[in-house]
């Protein structure tokens, strides 16, 4: 029986939540994951930990997140002297006198935590393990001193391990207490400067806070007060209900599939970083954010794309290389075709794909929402990328060479030859005679040895790598160049696939308009840019510049050999510096490898010919054909 | 992270123990000078100094008379406010950070490149270097500013390429 429609009275509370997670995203810039973890967490009942570089706004967004609500607040920072009794209370004994008789009284001062709705609990980690033991305990139980907490959700914070040392992180069990666990970004060194920007407006429009000049003060905090966005009765009333939500039996069966992939992939032990998938969070805590999810999406039960939920909770508990991957794997659980598509057939050579197969991939691309909740059956369907099919680009000849590059790049036998030993496998050539067991090799160079040595069985702690595609769609794109574009596009969005590699990808006229996902540039959502990549409109003039600094500021977090930027164009740059003298020093100095395409019957303009050379990138070509088509070749 | 050491050592001197809070307050400071000696640093201003005392004209510890009010600084607060801070300057300010972070490499690991600190206060630094000048709006040689608040903040060949650094982009920003 399909679940009947949500009331007025259900719709008005979530309507408050979804209030409150829209005015946190006001408050910090460029932060939407954390102000969307942060009003989950509140809703489900559930703890949270922000983490991030000092200064990004961890504080800010715990504060804002406890006004906003209407919550009764105490806020604790820690540090080394914290006792339990600053948590809990004291108690006090006092003498009185009574007929005759001295009583001793014992009364007790009730501490932040016996009061709090929401506790803000600052530079956790700060605190000694004689408090944080009790209090870990009490946030798990909500009871404390025979009473129960009216507790609803402790957000945490703490900086990142490597700046403010010499402080010992919290243990992952230790974290498993919250279940909402959130990694910030700061904009600066994180690259965000277009959301730099946007913050840098705003603080320079903005006015003394209220309170801020009185006389005898000089206090600079520029935080105005924030009404409240619902009252007591409303937040629990929708905690209720959201906790009351059914979840639908596909959901449950989704859900059981997506932990049977999670614990494969973090069982991988080539994967680094914490790992705890304990019953308590993916038991209990998960369901209760997935519910909380579907609340807010106004549904009346948890359908199976609530379970993206659960992508906050991950920070602690998967392997980074699990973490930046769950969309991915989240999608190809929910039946992404082009994803399944692209990501399981990755023996086959991208030159061994028709054309044909180019187009049905692209038109079948289904589209994952930007919204922080996603819901894909409220989105329309994806535009067909070849209503009127031009005759396609040959793109085969770029790929084949593109690939050359991926895997040249992955291996430098000099310092490695291609990963770290796990183990040895029979010698499949001579040359890898060099990675051989020493002794064997030694012994089959004698004509000792019955058989062919052993050699290291490596694998790369991050494999794949990164591309960023960089597509022109100034106005003299239009028409056949935009279709041909796109196929170029997704063919290199496939090659991407079959390898795993993290994909960005940045349309530019006069400025730079990078598609990311989750606020970061390079992902695997490849189906999302396959979507986009359909969607091109040409306008404007063209500026290499901008994209290409949008993307080497992508790239520069990263880490390893194989990080590509393919440069798609028609004509020259006449906006912005024209020479991207900067932007090839630093691809230079990342490492990053510049390949070059131009399209079009006319002139290659020469600085692409100097990007490419300057920094190992390939050099092609692409001209229209007699027929109609478009032929794609080394310069 | 070694230029920290004169402020841990005034930290130090006033408050015993609590590593951490002394870390946290070392943060806390939006604008961070290095003062040297005169003798150290110009011989011309050490040659002065010496010649008003031996004029006997200085006094060693002398009481410094109030040259101001608490309702003028009030004052000049709320009108800080004010001060227009325009795109070209937030543009050069932007460039100025992005340098840092691409050319220099500054980073969480090296560097405390907050934007607490680059995207809230500098702005508020940079209203009163203007404020100061005696002008209702920033401009771009305000931006010199921005170097009394790196000094322990980035690495040392950092700060001192960011006058060059904010001369290069003041330029380019002219130039549009």
């Amino acid at each position: 029986m399909a679940p009947s429609a949500p009331d007025r009275r259900t719709t008005e509370l979530a309507a408050a939540f979804v209030e409150l997670r829209t005015e946190l995203g006001r408050v910090l810039v460029g932060q939407h994951d954390a102000a969307t973890g942060l009003t989950l967490a509140l809703l489900a009942e559930q703890h949270a930990y922000l983490e991030g570089p000092p200064g990004c706004g961890k504080s800010e967004l715990a504060a804002a997140l406890a006004a906003l609500s209407g919550a009764r607040t105490h806020t604790l920072v820690f540090h080394r002297d914290i006792r339990e009794t600053d948590l809990l209370g004291d108690v006090l004994l006092s003498r009185h006198r009574h007929r005759g008789h001295e009583r001793l009284r014992r009364e007790l001062i009730p501490g932040p935590l016996l009061q709090a709705e929401v506790a803000l609990l600052e530079d956790l980690p700060r605190s000694p393990g004689e408090a944080l033991g009790p209090l870990l305990r009490i946030l798990a139980e909500r009871h404390a001193l025979g009473q129960t907490l009216p507790l609803e959700s402790a957000v945490a914070t703490g900086p990142l391990e490597q700046v403010e040392a010499p402080i010992d992180p919290l243990e992952p069990g230790q974290l498993d207490r919250f279940a909402v666990q959130l990694r910030l970004a700061g904009l600066l060194t994180g690259g965000l400067f277009d959301e730099a920007a946007v913050l840098l407006e705003r603080e320079a429009a903005r006015p003394p806070a209220r309170g801020t000049v009185p006389s005898g003060t000089f206090t600079t905090a520029n935080a105005a007060p924030r009404p409240a966005v619902m009252s007591t009765i409303t937040r629990n009333a929708a905690q209720r209900a959201a906790a009351a939500l059914r979840v639908e039996p596909r959901t449950l069966a989704a859900y059981h599939r997506l932990l049977d992939r999670l614990r494969q992939r973090t069982a991988d032990e080539s994967a680094s970083g914490d790992r705890l998938m304990s019953d308590r969070s993916f038991s209990s805590a998960a369901l209760r954010l997935v519910r909380a999810h579907a609340f807010l999406r106004g549904a009346p039960a948890a359908a199976p794309r609530d379970l993206g939920a659960i992508r906050y909770m991950v920070a602690h508990r998967l392997p980074e290389e699990v973490q930046e991957d769950f969309d991915h794997i989240l999608e190809e659980l929910l039946g992404d075709p082009p994803n399944v598509t692209m990501a399981e057939t990755g023996a086959q050579m991208p030159g061994a794909q028709s054309q044909g197969d180019d187009s049905d991939g692209a038109a079948a691309a289904s589209p994952a929402s930007d919204s922080w909740i996603d819901d894909k059956a409220d989105l329309p369907a994806p535009p067909s990328l070849f209503g009127q099919p031009p005759p396609p680009a040959q793109v085969d000849p770029l790929l084949r060479a593109l690939v050359g590059r991926i895997e040249r790049g992955r291996i430098d036998p000099d310092t490695d030859p291609g990963g770290q030993p796990r183990g040895y496998r029979p010698l499949r050539d001579l040359d890898e005679l060099i990675d051989a067991d020493l002794i064997e090799a030694l012994l089959f160079a004698e004509g000792r040895l019955p058989g062919a040595p052993r050699t290291f069985e490596r694998k790369r702690k991050s494999a794949g790598g990164a591309v960023a595609v960089l597509r022109d769609i100034s106005a003299s794109m239009a028409g056949r160049l935009t279709v041909w574009s796109s196929q170029v596009v997704l063919g290199i969005l496939r090659v991407a696939a079959r390898r795993r590699m993290r994909v960005g990808y940045v349309e530019f006229h006069h400025r730079a308009l990078p598609h990311q996902v989750g606020g970061r540039l390079l992902h695997r959502s490849y189906s999302r840019l396959a979507e986009q990549a359909g969607q091109a409109k040409a306008v404007g003039q063209t500026n290499y510049e901008a994209p290409l600094r949008t993307a080497l500021e992508g790239l520069r977090g990263g880490s390893g050999r194989n990080r590509h930027i393919v440069l798609l164009t028609d004509g020259l740059p006449i906006i912005g510096d024209t020479t991207v003298r900067r932007e090839r020093q630093l691809a230079r100095r990342l490492g990053v490898a510049l390949h070059t395409v131009f399209l079009g019957n006319g002139d290659c303009p020469p600085v692409l010919d100097d990007i490419s050379l300057e920094t190992g990138g390939l050099r092609f070509c692409g001209r229209p054909l007699a027929g109609g088509g478009l032929r794609l070749e080394e310069r | 992270m070694n230029d920290l050491a004169p402020l841990r050592d005034l930290l130090d001197h006033h408050v015993v123990g609590h590593d951490e809070v002394k870390t946290a307050l070392l943060l806390r400071f939006a604008l961070q000078l290095r003062v040297s000696g005169l003798i150290q640093s110009g011989v011309d201003d050490a040659k002065t100094l010496i010649d008003r005392f031996a004029a006997g004209s200085v006094v060693e510890q002398p009481d410094p008379a109030p040259v101001t009010d608490r309702a003028t600084l009030d004052a000049l607060n709320q009108r800080m406010y004010e001060v227009e801070v325009g795109a070209a300057v937030r543009a050069a300010l932007l460039d100025i950070l992005r340098t840092l972070v691409l050319e220099f490499e500054c980073n969480e690991t090296n560097s405390l490149l907050t934007d607490r600190t680059f995207l809230v206060k500098a702005i508020k630094i940079l209203r009163g270097a203007a404020l100061l000048a005696g002008r209702s709006a920033v401009d771009l040689p305000d931006l010199a500013a921005l170097s009394w608040m790196t000094t322990f903040r980035v690495p040392p060949e950092a700060h001192e390429a960011l006058p060059r650094i904010i001369g290069r982009v003041s330029r380019q920003v002219r130039a549009v």
